[in-house]
């Protein structure tokens, strides 16, 4: 099959078999890859009311089409699983290079199910696939184990991997792969901590099939020259995410004092030109890509290497717990990456018990003496580490805001920033009601990659709540996904601006099927719909106040920079919702009708 | 008269369409307000290869180049690509 492998593995932790069968072409056709399959496999494969830490949960690793092409960005990989944090759909995609070796190995995807008896990893290379023994490495950090893999396997292997917060069963656990990239949101690795897979290694020298050899390599060369004519290409490099820090600031939607604000007063400190002069060793690129988003740093306040930090660790560990040195984000990243914990939820954790603390909500007694104080670097380090290891307070953080706030009572909920039990990344919205609503109804929980919208807010107006805003988000629901079934990065199109009209083409000259971009866009909406229809059938109740965004966004206006008193009303969270799910074709509750499920051929397979 | 050279680029070309020359001796922000660009639409303020805030003050023989982020903004496809 053009585009494709060919091939699936499914591994039985539990028996330890390890099976080769054909990827299914339905399931190419109607879903493409990547999420499109990871959504398909879950909602066909799981039992309702699946234990998201038992054996009967499936932790998917999928590739798609355009995965490990010569194409720009094509190195993205989507773990996804039943989620642990939400008890939800989740997937969480990671760049760097372990797609293109999965399809050069001759696999489309990894299918695990099942525990295993006692820590393996999975090791891959062409043919010979196996699980190996892996108790040495459990309870090591995650960067530690890829290192070692790599010396003991050769180079070439690439190498994913969990730390020890996902093996104790940390909630908001990430996979981390190529040295600091990560699969980090919703708990994908806790699944797979859970599962005793402490890693995979996947070596390949295969390639892999095109149908149209010259079309596919005329219009990759047009992409990759489009790509670096691009007059955005110089400061995206230079930068990375982290050139977007002070505009953040600058428009108040960088996090900050757990979501409080959304500007911080010290952000100067997380400056991206001050980041690269200071710590940047080397720029640092995902497979295929032009444009090398990655910094590589070197902490030497610290004396740690860590990759990053990116935008949404500047935001949330930085802005959000208020730590204002560069050097002390990037050692609260490394600690991340190397316990394998996502830097996201972690820093909604950390920024929400210290407003607990900073409110009498919790007190010396429930922190084991720690005084909760926003900015202060060693007491971030020292909660952060609770948190990996499970330790008090930490044991109760490591089960998500929801949680602690469910615990710990007295209003916290109010401020506890999260949808669907994921806690939110890196864009204060009160003054951004399409990124809101992007945040409200994103299907893993409150992540911004689903929808992008607080730039549309900013220019046809902040304070308006408005059926195009609606619009814009489903429109952006189903192109930014899309990406993750090509199996591919975004960023060359939402920062370098290319044009979307190369995707389908080049598509078409990979696989040989002839669709059109829309043609596309309803496979996207498809797996959209799917992953609702798994919401409503996995968590008992599902409907519209599973979208509700935290009360802060209507009961407290935003307290200081430029969307100082701003909140969205109650009133206008309704009615965001009510035009979202009008021109969804869903119901007031929510939940999608017989006639979209009909519209998309998702009615023989869905019943709800 | 001092000049620098200011590049738009993206979507920004929707307020500025082609690369103009302007005064030097006045701040980034004040480079905005007098194209008529909305400030908050550019992410990335480029001078002479390095970020600069929008306080910087324009020198003689600078080159700015304003870099917006696309997000919810251009999502049109162009209709006769062909491979």
């Amino acid at each position: 099959m053009n585009g494709y492998a060919g091939t699936v593995l499914r591994v039985d932790l539990t028996k330890g078999e390890i099976t080769k069968e054909p990827l299914n072409p339905e399931l190419a056709r109607g879903y493409l890859g990547g999420r499109g399959f990871a959504a398909m496999i879950l909602y066909q494969g799981l039992e309702k009311g699946t234990d998201p830490l038992g054996p009967e949960n499936k932790l998917i690793v999928a590739t798609g089409p355009l995965s490990g092409l010569l194409i720009p960005g094509a190195g993205k990989t989507t773990f996804a699983a039943k989620s642990p944090a939400t008890g939800g759909y989740a997937d969480s995609n990671v760049g760097g290079l372990l797609c293109a070796e999965m399809k050069y190995a001759g696999y489309d995807a990894f299918i695990f199910e099942g525990i295993s008896p006692q820590p393996v990893y999975l090791f891959v290379d062409d043919e010979e696939v196996e699980l190996r023994e892996a108790s040495r490495y459990w309870g090591q950090g995650s960067i530690t184990v890829e290192k070692a893999l790599k010396e003991e396997l050769g180079e070439e292997f690439q190498i994913a991997t969990i730390g020890p917060a996902a093996e104790r069963g940390v909630l908001y656990s990430c996979v981390t792969h190529d040295f600091g990239r990560q699969a980090g949101r919703a708990g994908v690795g806790t699944v797979m901590g859970a599962k005793r897979l402490k890693a995979i290694a996947v070596r390949g020298t295969k390639s892999i099939p095109v149908a149209d050899l010259d079309g596919y390599r005329r219009i990759s060369r047009q992409m990759y020259d489009a790509c670096r004519a691009s007059e955005a290409w110089e400061s995206w490099t230079r930068l990375g995410t982290s050139g977007v820090n002070m505009w953040s600031n600058e428009v108040g939607s960088f996090p900050t004092r757990n979501f409080q604000s959304g500007a911080f007063e010290k952000a100067e400190g997380l400056n991206g030109e001050l980041m690269r002069e200071r710590i940047v060793v080397t720029d640092k690129a995902c497979f295929g890509c032009p444009s090398p988003c990655g910094k590589y740093s070197y902490s030497r306040k610290h004396g740690v290497r860590v990759e990053g930090p990116e935008y949404e660790t500047a935001a949330m560990l930085g802005a959000n717990v208020a730590l204002s040195d560069i050097e002390d984000v990037a050692y609260a990243n490394y600690l991340c990456d190397e316990y394998g914990l996502d830097t996201i939820s972690t820093g909604n954790a950390i920024a929400f018990a210290m407003e607990c603390f900073e409110k009498g909500i919790i007190t010396t007694e429930e922190t084991e003496g720690l005084e909760l104080r926003f900015g202060e670097a060693k007491v971030i380090f020292a909660l952060l580490e609770k948190i990996a290891k499970r330790e008090g307070i930490g044991d109760i953080l490591a089960q998500g805001v929801k949680h602690a706030a469910h615990v710990w009572g007295k209003g916290s909920s109010d401020f506890a920033i999260q949808v669907k039990g994921l806690e939110m990344s890196g864009y204060e919205s009160r003054n951004a009601p399409a990124m809101l609503l992007s945040y409200m109804t994103a299907d893993v929980g409150a992540h911004h990659n689903r929808s992008w919208a607080i730039t549309y807010d900013i220019e046809v107006g902040r304070d308006k709540v408005t059926e195009d805003k609606a619009a814009k988000v489903i429109e952006l629901q189903h192109i930014r996904p899309l990406f993750d079934c090509l199996g591919c990065c975004r960023l060359q199109w939402v920062e370098l601006g290319l044009d979307l009209g190369y995707y389908a083409t080049v598509l078409k000259a990979v696989t040989g099927v002839d669709r059109s971009w829309d043609d596309l866009l309803k496979i996207s909406e498809r797996v959209w719909n799917l992953t609702r229809a798994f919401w409503v059938r996995e968590v008992e109740g599902f409907g519209r106040e599973w979208d509700y965004p935290p009360a802060r966004t209507w009961k407290e206006p935003v307290i200081s920079g430029p969307t100082k008193g701003k909140f969205v009303s109650r009133e206008d969270v309704e009615r965001l919702l009510d035009m979202y799910y009008t021109q969804r074709g869903w119901d007031k509750n929510g939940i999608p009708t017989r006639e979209k499920l009909e519209e998309l051929g998702l009615s023989d397979l869905v019943k709800i | 008269m001092k000049r620098v050279k200011v590049v738009p680029v993206g979507m920004l070309k929707k307020y500025l369409s082609e690369t103009v020359t302007a005064n030097s001796h006045q701040t980034v922000h004040q480079l905005l307000d007098g194209l008529g660009i909305p400030a908050d639409l550019v992410a990335v303020v480029m001078v002479n290869g390095r970020q600069e805030p929008k306080s910087y003050l324009l020198q003689e023989g600078d080159q700015v180049k304003l870099v917006p982020l696309v997000g919810g903004g251009q999502t049109l496809v162009k209709e006769k690509m062909v491979a």
